[in-house]
């Protein structure tokens, strides 16, 4: 019987973190870009997330373009 | 109660799994084109591919820690889809299950692994998955993005077999 209660417990703790997680993520996790022309020298490259999973991630190049990782690759993006 | 109950249906459909399984092939090949590239899949299916409906959540994960991210998203999906729903998945729904069980009926030699090799996998998941792309970026050859054989077969084939179809060059993508 304790066995089965800690199994319960085990998996409303999951349960909790796995929500908590999506709903960080979704809602609060989120910078915003900076600026693409107003770009400092030391901003370069620095990376920003504007929304998890939907653009992965945003990195400013050095001629300050935006360049998106994973998600919001071209169709023809294959690594392998 | 649940589960014994579930566990005698499944068992009475094993026989029609391959069916499942292709229905569910059906589903990730994306036919009307959504392409919710935005919503973290439960399945190992290469985002790449041309017909993929959802981003691979492996991938996710590697290139969010090559970002030096933690993907919260992806992570919390996983975490639900595996309390709620649990392996299920991958023996039933997972395109690259199915593609496994394909190859399992190719008569071969069997190779029998020793027993510590079933931890093996998380060596890979930590090494390729979060240390090397965190480390050493995407586009390391040993991160999983770059040799994973969903990719090559659900991503890297089809494309190629898209251009060849279209009369295009024969050309093996490689960004790097």
């Amino acid at each position: 019987m304790p066995a089965k209660k800690y199994k319960l417990v085990g998996c409303g703790i999951l349960l909790v973190l796995g929500v908590s997680f999506l709903v960080y993520g979704d809602f609060f996790n989120t910078r915003p870009v900076y600026p693409k022309n107003k770009v400092q020298p030391n901003q370069e490259s620095e990376l920003f997330l504007i929304r998890e999973v939907t653009y992965g991630g945003v990195a400013l190049d050095r001629l300050n373009q935006i360049r998106q990782t994973y998600t919001d690759k071209p169709l023809n993006f294959c690594p392998t | 109660m649940v589960s014994e109950k579930l566990n005698a249906i499944l068992i009475r459909a094993l026989p029609r799994r391959a069916y499942v399984q292709a229905t569910f092939l059906l589903l990730w090949l994306d036919p009307l084109n959504l392409r919710l590239h935005n919503i973290c899949g439960p399945v190992f299916h290469c985002y790449s591919c041309p017909l993929a409906l959802f981003a691979c959540p492996i991938g996710v994960i590697a290139n969010f820690s090559a970002l030096h991210i933690f993907p919260f998203v992806a992570v919390g999906f996983i975490i639900l889809v595996a309390l709620l729903i649990g392996s299920l998945f991958c023996g039933w729904a997972c395109p690259f299950g199915l593609l496994q069980d394909l190859a399992s009926k190719i008569s071969r030699p069997r190779l029998r692994l020793p027993g510590w090799m079933t931890h093996f996998r998380y060596v890979v998941l930590a090494l390729t998955v979060i240390l090397i792309p965190a480390l050493f970026g995407i586009e390391n050859n040993f991160s999983i993005c770059m040799f994973c054989p969903a990719g090559a077969l659900e991503g890297a084939i089809p494309l190629i077999g898209g251009q060849i179809l279209r009369g295009g060059e024969f050309v093996w993508m490689n960004p790097v």
